[in-house]
């Protein structure tokens, strides 16, 4: 699918980011292309947070620009947005709601979503996720891989050719976390999402990402394919190469 | 009672910058109060209890302030040790440890209390201070609701009361706060339903007045006491007054009476309602 | 903008505290009404009363609950929407869309003001009912200036005037609480900011005095006997309020 698709859905070129004197990103590029699902890697405090912030809008870069679909985010947000679902921090819903209602309510929000399509789309997104059987509890007594799920199902309402999700497995059982994976590759492989899906936990992602780009302290340290990184680690294994590169 | 915890929750009141912003904004507070008292002296004449002097700035200034400014202090203080706490699942925290929710909420009230001990004693300090600065100094002070003068001498203990005083009928009102911050679920919540008690408690006497009047009821003028704002209003004032036509004592022991009531009512209830509840969890 | 705003409302109503606010300020406007025909006399200040009448009954009426807007019913609708959403990290499900951040202001704007109309409305209807269902008639009424006379017609008209002025007061309040949320970290900060601004307002200078006693500000205007200036003070918090707070929400990083 790489061959035949060139065109980068994220392009982050240069950016960095200060919040006074302490550096958070520091001159940071990598791009995905259409069809990849990308490991975003580092320890906790790596800047991986405030990256996606910027990747959504939400935080402006202090120097450099990301694009999505070749839209600046920073000049043209709600245009590079129109694609992108996304799940910054932990996702919090409007607990007096429920869930049914809170995808209700923000599938208002996307312009390519006409009236007459919204239900549909809520409920698929709900049986996507498999909760439509407890779409119409309140968001209040759903537990934390529930709200993971309806995180998720909220990404897809915009129909996104892009899924940024951070920190998805957090609060996971192994369960949650094996269906989360599938659910992933389901979505790339069936409806063609490009993802960008980041974890402190290199195990965690090594089974469904194509391609991987590692950041430590705001700077990026290693950006490739999976296959890339497995050459790299050579005998030593995956796992001891991680960890070997963040503590050097 | 135990200590740790009273200091666990002493140190948390003084880690919100809110408390210190109380504190910081208090000479500033007191400076307006007596911008307004200067301005309002050359309206009156200097024989009127309104009159202000350097003497009695001190309980002017409480007076003025008492309502609004002390009231609305309780209410945020409380509203963020306890509504703000629970929201923000902060006191799982404390509720992990092995206290009691009646000793955790306790704590938080004693805090409060102390906290609270403290702004009356700065408003009292930096008062005296304003009013020896920007008010003439006189020896014989009129009083609200006294047939006689008061020497400067005498104004220390009726000052000292008045405050005391004033101090209590906060921690009434207070109570009636932590029952509003303990069943709130957010804090607009909580200190819309304290300034609602406020405002109701102010709009209490003129309701009560009028009925009285129109309906011929012929109920007790003290009843009017049943409001905790009306006892800030007049009722301090009466209480320490010296004069004929009022009966201090029937409104010492009516404020008393209503004010343990309250706190009665409403510090049991929320107790009550704090350690059942287990929503906290 | 409209889906905006609609999902905005939708949230609003969803919140169980606006519809619990408007109904407890509808008793409370049936509580007020009883207490006003009790006392047959209407005050504008502590001096000047008026017997009360069906035609001036709606003007008493909104001076009674005048309060419980300003301190009460508005500052909590208004902190909830502006601040309280975003500091609990609700609003991010919002942010993260195709939307821009200055129209989600004017959008949440747009709604506090239509349900601050609503409130003022209910007021105004619940007034005129009561006024001419139980109280007397007069053939002609006067306001805080006895020189100036008004008939049934011209009466309903002065206090209609009057109630739009009070909205507009309460749009001025908006703006003003809006910029007050976004300047403030959190719900408490936000509503005692208010709180000191609407009461620091009567000692900094006369002509911000109505943002507090809105309804003594009005009985003077509206007979000529307010000396200071109002529209231009007014406009100035409304606009002034709304185009820092819409230039902030552009321009601020969104971190919670």
């Amino acid at each position: 699918m790489n061959e035949m698709n060139e065109t980068n859905v994220l392009e982050v070129l240069n950016v960095s980011k200060k919040a006074g004197a302490r550096t958070l990103v520091d001159h940071v590029s990598f791009s995905i292309q259409a069809g990849d699902v990308c490991g975003f890697v580092g320890p906790n405090g790596a800047g991986k947070t405030t990256l996606i912030r910027m990747m959504t809008g939400l935080i402006k870069p202090g120097g450099g620009s990301i694009r999505i679909d070749g839209t600046d985010v920073g000049r043209e947000r709600v245009k590079a947005l129109s694609r992108v679902g996304a799940i910054v921090e932990s996702p919090i819903f409007f607990p007096y709601m429920s869930g049914r209602d809170n995808l209700l309510n923000l599938a208002r929000l996307h312009p390519n979503v006409p009236g007459t399509e919204r239900k549909a789309r809520v409920e698929e997104a709900l049986s996507i996720v498999g909760l439509s059987e407890r779409g119409s509890d309140k968001v209040k007594t759903y537990s934390l891989g529930m709200k993971q799920r309806l995180g998720i199902a909220q990404a897809l309402l915009g129909d996104p050719r892009l899924i940024i999700l951070d920190e998805p497995a957090n609060g996971l059982d192994p369960m949650g976390i094996r269906e989360l994976r599938q659910l992933i590759q389901r979505l790339n492989q069936e409806r063609g999402i490009t993802f960008l899906v980041s974890s402190h936990l290199l195990d965690e992602l090594q089974r469904i990402c194509s391609r991987f780009v590692i950041i430590k302290e705001g700077k990026l340290v290693w950006e490739g394919t999976s296959r890339e990184w497995q050459e790299a680690a050579g005998t030593k294994g995956i796992e001891e190469h991680f960890v070997e590169m963040m503590t050097s | 009672m135990n200590k740790s915890l009273f200091l666990s929750e002493w140190e948390r009141m003084w880690r919100r910058k809110i408390t210190w912003l109380f504190l910081i904004a208090m000479p500033a507070v007191v400076a307006a109060t007596a911008k307004y008292y200067a301005g309002h002296n050359r309206g009156i004449s200097p024989a009127s209890a309104e009159y202000t002097w350097a003497g009695n700035f001190p309980v002017m200034a409480l007076i003025e302030q008492l309502i609004v400014v002390f009231n609305v202090m309780s209410l945020i203080l409380l509203t963020l040790s306890v509504t703000e706490e629970y929201r923000s699942g902060q006191i799982r925290m404390v509720m992990l440890r092995s206290f009691t929710a009646g000793q955790l909420l306790r704590a938080k009230w004693l805090a409060h209390m102390a906290v609270m001990a403290l702004y009356f004693t700065v408003y009292l300090l930096l008062s005296v201070a304003a009013g020896l600065l920007f008010f003439e100094p006189h020896e014989h002070i009129q009083l609200f609701y006294h047939d006689h003068t008061v020497p400067l001498k005498g104004m220390i203990g009726y000052t000292l009361l008045y405050y005391g005083l004033a101090f209590l009928s906060v921690l009434a009102i207070g109570s009636v706060f932590m029952a509003a911050a303990v069943i709130s679920r957010t804090t607009t919540g909580a200190v819309g339903l304290g300034l609602g008690f406020l405002l109701c408690s102010l709009g209490f006497p003129l309701i009560y007045e009028l009925a009285n009047r129109v309906g011929g009821l012929g109920l007790p003028g003290m009843l009017k006491y049943l409001s905790l704002t009306e006892i800030q209003y007049s009722g301090i004032a009466v209480m320490l007054g010296q004069a004929q036509a009022v009966s201090s004592e029937a409104a010492a022991l009516t404020a008393l009476l209503v004010g343990l009531g309250y706190a009665a009512v409403f510090g049991v209830g929320s107790l009550l309602v704090f350690s059942k509840s287990d929503r906290w969890m | 903008m409209l889906a905006m705003m609609l999902s905005d409302w939708e949230r609003m109503w969803k919140r169980k505290k606006t519809l619990v606010s408007l109904l407890i300020f509808v008793f409370i406007v049936g509580f007020d009404c009883l207490f006003l025909s009790m006392q047959k006399l209407g005050a504008f200040d502590n001096v000047s009363t008026v017997p009360l009448v069906s035609e001036n009954f709606a003007l008493f009426l909104l001076k009674e609950v005048s309060f419980f807007l300003v301190l009460i019913i508005g500052p909590m609708l208004i902190i909830d929407s502006m601040n309280g959403e975003y500091t609990s990290g609700q609003l991010r499900m919002v942010l993260i869309r195709p939307v821009s951040f200055a129209k989600l202001f004017l959008a949440k704007w747009m709604n506090l003001a239509g349900m601050l109309l609503l409130f003022t409305a209910v007021t105004f209807a619940v007034g005129e009912a009561f006024g001419y269902a139980f109280l007397p008639g007069a053939d002609t009424v006067v306001f805080l200036n006895p020189e100036q006379q008004y008939g049934p017609t011209g009466a309903f008209f002065y206090c209609l005037k009057s109630y739009g002025l009070f909205y507009l007061i309460l749009l001025a309040q908006l703006s003003l609480t809006s910029l007050i949320c976004t300047l403030l970290p959190g719900v408490v900060l936000s509503y005692l900011g208010w709180i000191a601004v609407a009461a620091g307002s009567l000692y900094v200078s006369d002509s911000l005095g109505f943002l507090l006693m809105g309804m003594s500000t009005i009985f003077k205007l509206t007979t000529g006997l307010y000396h200071h200036p109002f529209y231009l003070p007014l406009l100035v918090c409304l606009g002034f309020g709304f185009a820092v707070t819409m230039g902030l929400w552009q321009r601020r990083g969104w971190t919670k």
